[in-house]
């Protein structure tokens, strides 16, 4: 970001910014109902396809349905899995790269080679895949992108614990008589989960637009189930008549999604500024 | 010795594509239910007598090794078997609507490398590249099938500049590659930016502008070369972004392609397909690797080759 | 007769950024055919001030300058335009380490050549074609004596030597024919022997006609290189005048702190004056101070072998399957109390030697025991206890510390068997002993690595080998990154540990100079094998070797 005093500034509000968001983001999705009174399944056909205005800032769509409470019940799907999967594809990542930069040269050389090229394939395309195999539904929807969020955290995982593996301080400490078992414990660890949990950070934003890119193909929840995704593809066909169907929850997933890559980022930068 | 490498080389290109095919075999044979149900549909009534007699003309009544032998087999031969749908050879289906994806990928590429080179390079001073690291920012963090909808209402219900769907001529071409480009460019800006600061702080950027260099010879003959390392990294991804991106954008748009025929196939449960587009996607990434590795070499002629230790006496 | 034409006048010179002062009133001026010399430790505002004769400072810097005259032509008010169009062709600049400061991407030609592809052929200006920019190149490189300039044009930078680089390097500079060369640190990253003909290729430039300003941290180097010095403190000329003058008769305070600090060779009373300064360090280590309870550390004057090393060897297999011995045949005995040298170039293999000295890597011949028990070739577990007898010194600590510890942390981790069991008071109160040891305040304790100066981290990477109470330390270069005054210090630390607690000292250098500082006994290594060996005064004032004579020979000599 830019430098100077205002660069500064503008960084530390962008911080708060960012953080604030998200913090209102989980609130939608643990308690829907601080935000907005209303059913999101509650159609009302007076109301079709109504503008926004002062009672309903996001508009209704072609059932009636106010688009506000059906983006705030939707929070819920999209964090749930975005958190979900991110945290266990974490715990497999770390467990599998760790194991794999732990190992003896040989067997992480041979076994890595190939599956490297098939792990930089793209996380929406291994979701893909994946739903190919589980077939459409929401707990697959879920399951798939947590499914490919693994490769990157494996490939991460391993590469962290090899650099820190070789790194002077856990030589140093081996030269000092340290037990390896401590070594491991009282160095390794440490330094491969910080820069992990930095990029799990950025890693939610990912997966919550894999998610929502499923739903809105149609392989995830189905109507009425409020799902970002979903009610994006529900707008698709009322581009032309009601822009603010699709507009909204697009806004929505942007916005979360920029507020955990500005978050992870700043904390990526506060690690690296102790190194 | 270069002819041992490239063997090398190519053996592994071979495997990466043979798991890739006994991957998706694997993961296929265990999708739950019976194939031939899956195949059929739901709703269809068949006689158990029909549905074996179609188990046996597709072999799947035999075991699985057998069936595996000769997937591979006939995997070799070209022959990427049949879509359950549309009763054609996968490779006919994937080859009729290849040429329309090829053209949204190359055409998205080439707005996203434009795109991203102007960010990089041409923006100075703090205001414009905190500006543009904003848009950045929002280019990567954007669902593409939303950024395809926004442009979509407003260049084309809005504006009525573009047609709203279909795929004659350029001008249909234009915002779905534009949706699939913007965050590709935003990443690659990012990183070719940071790529070029880093350079211009290395002290042979000294010894040029010593020499006179101004800020163009600069960038053009030095500091470009250096950042476009990082950048090659990001390759794989590219591609995939562009695949992917395919797959979204296509239905967004109403284009033909082999996104709209994925995601039918991912739909219907059309398994020959998925598994013929899972190996072709496979093939495409070997090759890009490997031309980004010969990229590699033709830039940096510096071979990171560390003397192997044999190892003492343990 | 030489010209006495000016070629570079520059006076009232203030550069600031922000505030702070960092160039105060600087004035210089060289002619040609003449050298001056800037002398100066880091932050003294030496190469700012270099900086400054291309227009290169960095962005932020407010400069105020009286007069600007640079090779004839009055560049106070210039552009950075106005500042290009001269760069290259009446200044050039050569830095150190031409591995980074050649783009490694562009063949050695292309970077030579660089100079003509912006201001066309020296002297006219004209666009010059391409055959006639190839023979160009190939001439400049042949005049800085790059032997097959031809071939070594069509190069890359990395597949050059340091030497031929750091020549390719300066050819560049020199492409347009400048009237004046500026040369930071021109040797620093080079080995002695190549550091010399570098040396006597700007000579040789000088005696032409060009007229160059040098900067440097080492006096040695600049003592034969330069006619005049000018030395630099805190933004400041402080002293300045003819060489040998200034050298040998300084009259600013801060002067006489460089000359006395500066690590030197050299015959007569010299040699004496540091050998005097190995047997009686100025600092002082109380054994008391440290805990002895391990009893005795002071009563190893006998001459019990701690380390003994037999026909030790060890090979790596280059790219193209061949082996090559980084060590090959080396034999060494270190006694209790003892201080050995290991002196060689780069790619001598005293590293390695060093490595497997401390077992961090194994020998394929040949084998080390350590206080009469086995250490090499042994299984890590039965070796762990005994590591802290043999404790490791490395030329960049930083590395060695794990980033998140603290200064406390660190020392702690070097504590081992009974006293990693005491309570923690007792732990904190034997760590404060150890810092004041080594001369740190205990306020540091907190403090993380990278929050610390290059002399504090070494200092507390000597700290944490203390806590093992070893009674061998090996250093691998632990100074060379150093300022001279905190050169000095060390090296008095060290010194006085080894006079005060009997520590053992194996010390690997590529400086001769510092070697006579601290070592009894210096063995000499080139290409993996021990070519000399013995007292240290014998071997640097008698060498027998041709390698050891070439290598004293090639030492910078100050008056």
């Amino acid at each position: 970001m830019s430098g100077g005093l205002t660069g500064r500034l503008r960084g530390r509000v962008g911080l708060i910014a960012a953080a604030l968001l998200l913090v209102v983001v989980a609130a939608m999705a643990v308690a829907p109902w601080i935000f907005t009174p209303l059913d999101p399944l509650a159609t009302d056909t007076s109301q079709v396809l109504q503008p926004p205005a002062w009672g309903r800032p996001f508009g209704t769509d072609q059932t009636g349905r106010d688009v506000f409470t059906r983006v705030v019940y939707g929070a819920s799907y999209s964090l749930g899995v975005g958190a979900g999967a991110t945290a266990a594809a974490l715990v497999v990542g770390i467990i599998v790269g760790t194991l794999a930069g732990l190992a003896p040269r040989v067997i992480d050389s041979v076994a890595m080679r190939g599956v490297e090229i098939l792990l930089a394939f793209p996380e929406f395309l291994i979701a893909l895949f994946a739903i190919a195999v589980l077939g459409p539904g929401p707990v697959n929807v879920a399951t798939a992108v947590g499914v490919a969020a693994v490769p990157a955290y494996i490939r991460v995982a391993r590469a962290e614990t090899l650099v820190v593996r070789r790194s002077g301080y856990v030589e140093a400490a081996r030269g000092l008589g340290v037990h390896p078992l401590r070594v491991a414990v009282a160095h390794i660890v440490p330094n491969t989960l910080r820069p992990l949990g930095v990029i799990a950070t950025i890693g939610i934003g990912t997966t919550i637009v894999a998610a929502a890119g499923l739903s809105f193909l149609g392989l995830g929840p189905q109507d009425p189930t409020p799902e970002w995704g979903l009610l994006l593809s529900g707008g698709r066909n009322l581009l032309g008549q009601a822009w603010w169907v699709a507009f909204f929850p697009g806004v929505l997933i942007t916005l979360t999604v920029v507020s955990a890559t500005v978050v992870g980022r700043r904390l990526r930068r506060a690690g690296e500024g102790r190194a | 010795m270069v002819l041992r490498r490239i063997l090398a080389r190519v053996a592994g290109m071979l495997v990466v594509v043979w798991g890739a095919a006994t991957a998706a075999f694997l993961v296929l044979k265990l999708v739950p239910g019976d194939p031939v149900d899956v195949m059929l549909g739901v709703s269809a009534q068949a006689s158990p007598e029909l549905k074996q007699s179609i188990r046996v003309e597709l072999g799947l009544d035999q075991p699985l090794a057998v069936q595996y032998l000769s997937y591979l087999s006939r995997l070799v031969r070209g022959d990427f078997g049949t879509s359950y749908q549309l009763r054609l050879p996968v490779t006919e289906v994937i080859g009729q609507q290849l040429g329309y994806t090829l053209q949204l990928a190359a055409a998205s590429l080439a707005i996203a490398l434009v795109i991203a080179l102007v960010g990089a390079v041409l923006v100075h001073g703090r205001a414009a590249r905190g500006v543009f690291s904003v848009l950045e920012l929002l280019a990567i963090s954007s669902p593409p099938f939303w950024i395809g909808l926004v442009l979509l209402s407003v260049f084309a219900f809005g504006l009525g500049w573009f047609p709203v769907a279909g795929a004659d001529g350029i001008q249909s071409l234009i915002l779905p590659a534009l949706t699939i480009a913007l965050p590709v460019a935003g990443i690659l800006g990012q990183v070719l930016r940071t790529g070029l600061e880093d350079a211009e702080e290395q002290p042979f950027v000294t010894s040029a502008r010593a020499r006179g260099a101004g800020p163009a010879r600069l960038v053009l003959r030095h500091t470009l070369r250096h950042a476009a390392i990082p950048a090659l990294t990001l390759a794989g991804y590219i591609v995939g972004s562009l695949l992917g991106g395919a797959v979204v954008v296509e239905s967004v748009f109403a284009r033909p392609g082999l996104g709209r025929v994925a995601l039918s196939a991912i739909t219907n449960r059309d398994l020959p397909v998925v598994m013929g587009i899972i190996v072709f996607t496979a093939i495409v990434f070997v090759l890009v690797n490997l031309l980004v590795d010969l990229a590699y070499r033709a830039i940096d002629p510096r071979i990171h080759t560390p003397t192997t230790a044999i190892r003492g006496a343990r | 007769m030489i010209e006495n034409r000016e070629v570079v006048r520059i006076s009232g010179l203030t550069v600031r950024f922000g505030q702070t002062v960092v160039v105060d009133s600087v004035s210089l001026s060289v002619a040609a055919a003449e050298c001056l010399a800037i002398v100066g430790e880091s932050g003294s505002g030496k190469t700012l001030t270099a900086r400054a004769l291309l227009g290169l400072l960095p962005d932020g810097a407010s400069v105020a300058v009286d007069e600007l005259v640079i090779d004839g032509v009055d560049a106070r008010r210039y552009s950075q335009r106005d500042w290009r169009r001269i760069r290259g062709a009446r200044v050039g600049l050569v830095s150190q380490d031409a591995l980074v400061s050649l783009d490694p991407l562009r063949r050695v030609g292309a970077e030579v050549a660089e100079v003509i592809e912006i201001h066309g052929a020296p002297g006219s200006g004209e666009r010059m074609p391409r055959a006639g920019i190839a023979d160009t190149v190939t001439g400049m490189l042949a005049r800085v004596a790059v032997p097959e300039p031809a071939e070594r044009a069509r190069q890359y930078p990395h597949e050059l030597s340091g030497g031929l680089r750091q020549r390719a390097l300066i050819a560049s500079a020199l492409a347009g024919e400048p009237g004046i060369l500026i040369a930071d640190e021109p040797t620093t990253a080079l080995d002695v022997t190549v550091q010399a003909q570098v040396l006597d290729l700007l000579a040789g430039l000088r005696r032409d006609g060009l007229g160059i300003v040098v900067i440097s941290h080492d006096l040695a180097v600049v003592s034969g290189l330069a006619d005049r010095v000018a030395v630099m403190k805190d933004g400041r000329i402080v002293e300045e005048g003819v060489t040998d003058e200034v050298l040998s008769r300084p009259q600013h305070p801060y002067t006489q702190m460089l000359l006395a600090a500066a690590p030197r060779l050299g015959d007569g009373p010299f040699a004496d004056r540091v050998a005097a300064r190995r047997r009686s360090p100025s600092i002082e280590i109380t054994p008391g101070a440290l805990d002895t309870a391990a009893g005795g550390l002071l009563d190893q004057r006998e001459s019990m072998p701690l380390l003994h090393a037999t026909g030790l060897g060890r090979d790596f297999r280059r790219p193209d399957g061949s082996l090559r011995s980084a060590v090959d045949d080396v034999s060494l005995v270190v006694r209790a109390g003892a201080s050995i040298g290991v002196v060689g170039e780069s790619g001598s293999g005293k590293t390695t030697l060093a490595r497997l000295l401390l077992a961090f890597d194994d020998p394929n011949r040949g084998s080390v025991s350590l206080e009469g028990v086995e250490w090499s070739g042994v299984p890590e577990r039965r070796r762990r206890s005994r590591r802290g007898d043999i404790q490791l010194i490395s030329q960049d600590p930083l590395g060695s510390f794990d980033p998140r510890y603290t200064v406390a942390r660190i020392v702690a981790e070097g504590l081992r068997g009974d006293a990693r069991r005491t309570s923690p008071g007792d732990r904190a109160a034997r760590i404060r002993q150890l810092l004041d040891s080594v001369g740190l305040d205990a306020s540091l304790e907190s403090r993380r690595p990278h929050e610390l100066s290059g002399g504090q981290r070494q200092r507390v990477a000597i700290a944490r080998a203390l806590a093992s109470e070893p009674r061998i330390l090996v250093c691998d270069e632990p100074v060379s990154a150093l300022d001279v005054s905190i050169q000095a210090t060390i090296i008095d630390l060290l010194n006085a540990l080894r006079r005060d607690l009997g520590v053992a000292l194996v010390f690997v250098s590529h400086d001769l100079a510092v070697v006579a500082q601290l070592c009894d006994e210096v063995v000499v290594m080139k290409d993996g094998r021990v070519v000399e060996g013995g007292a240290t005064e014998r071997v640097f004032r008698h060498p027998e070797h041709p390698f050891t004579r070439a290598l004293v020979a090639a030492m910078p000599r100050m008056p």
